[in-house]
């Protein structure tokens, strides 16, 4: 990574259920989440994440221009820089601020005991360590640590999810405890990526009791099958029964999943006033990374549904170092 | 031939066969279920789990040849599948350890979208929803 780029992580804790969709893709439902190609692990692609954060950022900014929102998009210079120029103008200059795709960290999934545990496994936890070193996030103080099938590795000794004989049992598969814990990576994880406020102060606190890792392939299985299937009907207006092919499911990943994206704030591609860099000095990456950090709200309204309350993200900027 | 299909191709290959072999029946209730509880099922199958979903066709006495169609499926792809040759699949699923009802699990849902496509295909007819 060049030396005068800002790099972050940003983590979205959903509030309640998501929906980031997978427009025509064809699954088990007839409207399936987003997944990646490789993995088939739920994903939320950068575009939409930049668009979202480009509206909030237009919302802070409108107040500058007597609220009009067009004009904030069309001039607000910081706007500009950061996430490029709008659409009529998009070929003047790219926006400085580059968002990843978002992956998925930890996966929320029904425990007999404690309610429910947060999942990771060994192959999350390495990307997540190579994605923090390109955030150059300098040492980490956990290992990815090497999991049995049909294992799980607890964070803690009083982790609430344990049964008798020192099992787990989440939806109708029973774990076997791990020898070794190691709290620090949800420790890390509490610490950088889910929410500093206080009202998260509890939540963070159930994160390093509640993180299991399992071995990759029982995660995979819980990704892939432990979302939720909403049945979603059309009334007919004067009968009130359902209107004929209006019968439809619809796939949500539920509230508490844990997603995080990297952010890379470079310079701006042009200056404030729309001349070529080469006439003045342009914003900094620091500045440009300034635009997101003063304008990210502290939820973040990401994918489908939004009028039926899905896709509320409580959000977590996590500067890397920058020397 | 079939060495030569992927895996998915003969997922659909014996979906087709199940569909048509319903088709020819011609009887309109039993099409009409087929369509109804294959549409249903995969939903049912992530929100409670194989046993409870297969189960649940089971209690109800629904859809026979789904029920048949999966049974058949599953006893030709995953190997070891716990129980006696002919068993039913919820059996097998009862019976077995973990690692098989992942795996039945996830060969029943991708079986499923080929089975779902084309009773939607061919019994485009037949509304979606029950009769009210």
């Amino acid at each position: 990574m060049p030396e005068n780029v800002v790099s972050a992580i940003l983590g979205l804790h959903a509030q309640t259920s998501l929906h980031p969709g997978a427009g025509t893709a064809l699954g088990i439902v007839d409207l399936p989440v987003q997944r990646e190609r490789h993995t088939r692990w739920p994903t939320i692609p950068g575009s939409s994440l930049k668009g979202v954060l480009r509206d909030a950022c237009r919302e802070r900014y409108k107040s500058e221009y007597s609220g009009d929102r067009q004009r904030t998009n069309q001039e607000s210079p910081r706007l500009r820089a950061a996430f490029g120029p709008h659409t009529e103008a998009a070929g003047e200059s790219a926006g400085a601020l580059s968002l990843t795709d978002a992956r998925l960290l930890a996966f929320p999934v029904r425990s007999l005991r404690g309610v429910f545990a947060w999942v990771t496994s060994p192959a999350v936890l390495d990307r997540l360590r190579r994605d923090l070193a390109l955030c150059r996030f300098g040492a980490i103080d956990w290992q990815v640590p090497h999991v049995e099938k049909n294992r799980v590795m607890l964070p803690s000794d009083d982790c609430p999810c344990l049964i008798e004989g020192g099992r787990i049992a989440l939806e109708e598969f029973l774990f076997e405890r791990a020898g070794d814990s190691d709290g620090r990576i949800a420790g890390w994880i509490a610490d950088h990526v889910l929410p500093d406020s206080a009202a998260f102060d509890a939540t963070r606190a159930r994160f390093r009791r509640s993180l299991l890792v399992l071995h990759d392939d029982d995660f995979d299985h819980f990704a892939q099958y432990a979302t939720e299937i909403n049945a979603r009907i059309g009334l007919d207006y004067e009968t009130k029964t359902v209107k004929g092919g209006a019968l439809f499911y619809e796939e949500y990943l539920p509230p508490e999943t844990l997603f995080y994206a990297l952010v890379l704030a470079n310079e701006a591609r042009a200056r404030a006033n729309g001349e070529h860099p080469s006439a003045g000095r342009a914003m900094g990456a620091v500045d440009v990374f300034d635009v997101l950090r003063e304008t990210l709200p502290e939820v973040l309204q990401v994918g489908a549904d939004q009028s039926i309350g899905k896709g509320y993200c409580a959000t977590r900027l996590a500067r890397g170092r920058h020397d | 031939m079939a060495g030569h299909q992927t895996l998915d191709q003969r997922r659909a290959s014996h979906a087709w066969r199940v569909v048509q072999q319903v088709k020819d029946e011609g009887r309109d209730d039993a099409r009409r279920e087929f369509k109804l509880q294959a549409k249903r099922l995969p939903a049912r199958v992530v929100t409670a789990g194989l046993g409870q979903a297969l189960a649940f066709l089971e209690a109800k006495d629904y859809a026979p040849h789904l029920r048949a169609a999966l049974t058949d499926w599953i006893g030709q792809q995953v190997s070891a599948a716990p129980g006696r040759t002919g068993d039913r699949l919820l059996r097998r699923v009862v019976e077995g350890d973990s690692d098989f009802l992942r795996l039945a699990t996830a060969e029943c849902l991708a079986y499923l979208q080929w089975v779902v496509r084309f009773a939607e295909a061919e019994f485009r007819d037949i509304s979606d929803v029950e009769e009210v």
